[in-house]
């Protein structure tokens, strides 16, 4: 008898060995993340009736109050700082993967080794080591007092102020329990993100269109804006992707450099589970990021659907 | 077409590092002509390409265009625009905003651009389809736009690299008789690489032949394949048969060498190449040399040829208007000749490794020298 591989695509006509391969991966999904979920949506639909017990009632109050000032609020926040700290990594990370594409092989190597190393350790402790560095005594305060200090100096010497242009004293700046702090604490966790499917978006471009543009009358800025980025834009897409949805779900960052004073969504979610004892409105909460999330993928698919049609008109 | 050169290369060299793409190569492209620059693949024949249009700079030597250098220049300074191997059609834009392009970085007025766009498709036969994108184009198509991208630049000088590689055998064909009929059309000269000998000889007005980073020999395609400089490009224009030259006298003006195959062979002097070496020097340095369609095949022995072959008759490949046979011969690589479809079945007739001749007169031989530039015959 011979054995015959058959190609991957033949689950039609081999249905068993299609469901050995799939099942164990099928039924984790399902145990561990279809189950709680759906615990969680009949949750959302519930009412607290002891200390312990949760009944669903399908009432609609635990999603009615996200509509509260106080929810909006905390909704509105956290959609800005995620926001902001994901053009913030796209600013940065573009000019970062762009120098990684275009570096000699060696080069590229060691900068793809730069950009990954953070993973190596621990969120929680380099989250820590941010406290250290943000603090209003922290190596950051310390570097820019020093830097003040000197500027000082400087302008004593050529005799343009004695302590009076920048003030008598220098005044720690305050990151931590500061909006800009948690931004600044995003951006530093989700920056390779941003980084790498820009990078191999780049990478894998044909140079022959840069120098197609070059060769038709474009100047570097014009080759940049008018060919580059529109050609890394699926990477620069994946990117805002890969950044803004952990970003909206950042829990430590807020909790830890935040202190207490810029909550995110997460850390109320948090809230609703240990000390407030709301499971029923806890839920709600997590499950409004998944109905917007499927909401905008079904504009997407309506959207793709209206340009299909659109094209086969032409 | 007019004899007034448009590019001047003198002596232009390339290095990476210590190799030499380019050695100090010399022509003149004239203004108006479809130039071709042919070559096995690493003759450097890409490198000149790249520094025509500004994406290299030479390591020395002198470039110009009418009259003024183009090496200080930047590649979107020149009046050059390429035709890229790989099309480089921008995929994020459609047909009409990739002609315009070129014309929007010059800060063209857009009702100027609006015409000349639409002139220019027309010109490619794209007019149809100015708000498709790319990817619902076919190869040949992308192709034309490309063209029309280049062509409404009105370039001083238009480069395609590697035309028509892309392309299937019939697509082929007609874009070879659309590209002269453009060329023709819009009068600008185009300057095309190619690695293909019969591409450049159905297209070129004039081609120069490089090989290893030196240029071999610039001509028309007649003079390359009938007057080649050296057995190299001989060769590489199309199929010929060498055999070595292993002794040489000269009678009058005629030379006579002597070969192992062939015994001694009186050359007219006007089949001897341009610039070959001094006779004591033709020993183990040149070769004598016929082209297929020279060579007659008979099953009996012929009455009255000048040179004669002995060997077995090998496949017979059937190509159309003609048939090519091949003549196994016990001691060197087998012949191919060139016989009418008629005779090419009678000799088949004959059978498999019958005993053939193989024969031709000296008129049709050429004495070529091995390499032209060794021996200084390079014009």
């Amino acid at each position: 008898m011979c054995l015959v591989i058959e190609p991957l695509d033949s689950f039609r006509q081999k249905p068993v060995s299609f469901l050995a391969f799939g099942i164990p991966s099928i039924g984790w999904l399902l145990l561990f993340f279809m189950v709680p979920l759906g615990i969680i949506f009949f949750y959302s639909f519930g009412e607290n009736v002891s200390l312990i017990a949760v009944k669903t009632t399908w009432t609609f109050d635990n999603y009615a109050r996200i509509f509260e000032p106080e929810i909006m609020t905390l909704l509105w926040r956290t959609l800005w700082i995620a926001l902001l700290a994901t053009a913030i990594c796209l600013i940065i990370g573009f000019p970062v993967a762009l120098v990684i594409a275009t570096a000699s092989p060696s080069a590229k190597a060691w900068l793809l080794l730069l950009i990954m190393l953070p993973f190596w350790t621990n969120l929680l402790i380099r989250t820590y080591s941010l406290l250290n560095i943000l603090g209003t005594r922290g190596r950051l305060n310390e570097m820019l007092g020093w830097i003040w200090m000197r500027a000082n100096d400087f302008l004593v010497l050529i005799g343009a102020g004695d302590l009076s242009l920048l003030g008598e004293k220098f005044i720690p700046i305050k990151f931590l329990g500061t909006p800009g702090g948690v931004v600044l604490g995003i951006v530093y966790v989700s920056l390779p993100f941003a980084i790498l499917p820009i990078y191999s978006a780049l990478e894998r471009m044909d140079t022959s269109y840069l120098e197609a543009s070059m060769d038709l009358g474009a100047g570097q800025l014009q080759t940049f804006f008018k060919v580059l980025v529109p050609l890394a834009m699926p990477g620069v897409i994946t990117a805002f992707i890969l950044t803004f949805i952990p970003a909206l779900g950042q829990f430590l960052t807020p909790d830890l450099l935040g202190r207490g004073q810029v909550d995110m969504i997460a850390n109320v979610i948090q809230r609703q589970f240990k000390g407030a004892n709301d499971w029923p409105f806890g839920s709600a909460l997590s499950l409004m990021l998944l109905y917007v999330t499927f909401i905008l993928l079904a504009l997407r698919a309506f959207g793709d659907a209206a340009r299909a049609r659109r094209e086969a008109r032409h | 077409m007019t004899d007034k050169a448009i590019v001047s290369i003198r002596e232009l060299s390339k290095y990476f590092g210590r190799v030499a793409a380019l050695n100090e190569v010399s022509f003149d492209i004239k203004a108006g002509e479809i130039f071709a620059l042919l070559g096995p693949s690493g003759c450097g024949k890409s490198t000149l390409l790249r520094i025509l249009s500004g994406f290299e700079t030479p390591s020395s030597g002198e470039l110009l265009l009418d009259g003024k250098d183009l090496i200080p220049l930047k590649p979107n300074k020149r009046p050059i625009n390429m035709v890229f191997q790989s099309y480089a059609v921008f995929p994020h834009m459609s047909v009409e905003e990739n002609v315009a392009y070129g014309l929007k970085v010059e800060g063209i007025a857009k009702a100027e651009i609006k015409t000349r766009v639409a002139q220019s498709l027309k010109q490619v036969h794209l007019d149809e389809f100015g708000a498709r994108k790319p990817h619902q184009l076919s190869g040949g198509q992308r192709q034309r736009v490309a063209l029309a991208r280049v062509l409404v630049k009105k370039p001083r000088l238009l480069l395609l690299d590697e035309p028509l590689s892309a392309l299937d055998a019939k697509l082929r064909d007609a874009m070879r008789l659309e590209l002269v009929k453009l060329q023709e059309a819009v009068g600008i000269t185009f300057v095309i690489v190619t690695h293909d000998q019969s591409e450049a000889m159905a297209i070129a007005d004039r081609i120069a032949v490089l090989n290893e980073g030196r240029l071999r020999q610039v001509a028309t395609p007649s003079q390359l394949y009938q007057r080649p400089v050296d057995a190299f490009v001989a060769d590489f224009v199309g199929t010929i048969h060498s055999f070595a030259v292993v002794s040489s006298t000269q009678q009058g003006k005629d030379f006579v060498v002597g070969t192992q195959e062939l015994g001694n062979i009186t050359v007219p002097a006007a089949a001897v190449a341009h610039g070959i070496y001094q006779l004591d020097e033709l020993v183990g340095n040149s070769v004598v040399a016929v082209r297929p369609e020279h060579i007659n095949v008979t099953a009996t022995q012929p009455a009255n040829s000048e040179v004669t072959l002995l060997g077995k008759l090998g496949d017979i490949a059937f190509q159309g208007q003609h048939s090519v046979v091949e003549i196994m011969l016990d001691n060197r690589p087998s012949l191919t000749a060139i016989a009418s479809n008629a005779d090419a079945q009678a000799l088949h007739e004959s059978g498999h490794g019958s005993t053939v001749w193989a024969h031709w007169d000296t008129a049709n031989m050429l004495l070529l020298p091995n390499d032209a530039s060794d021996a200084g015959a390079v014009e």
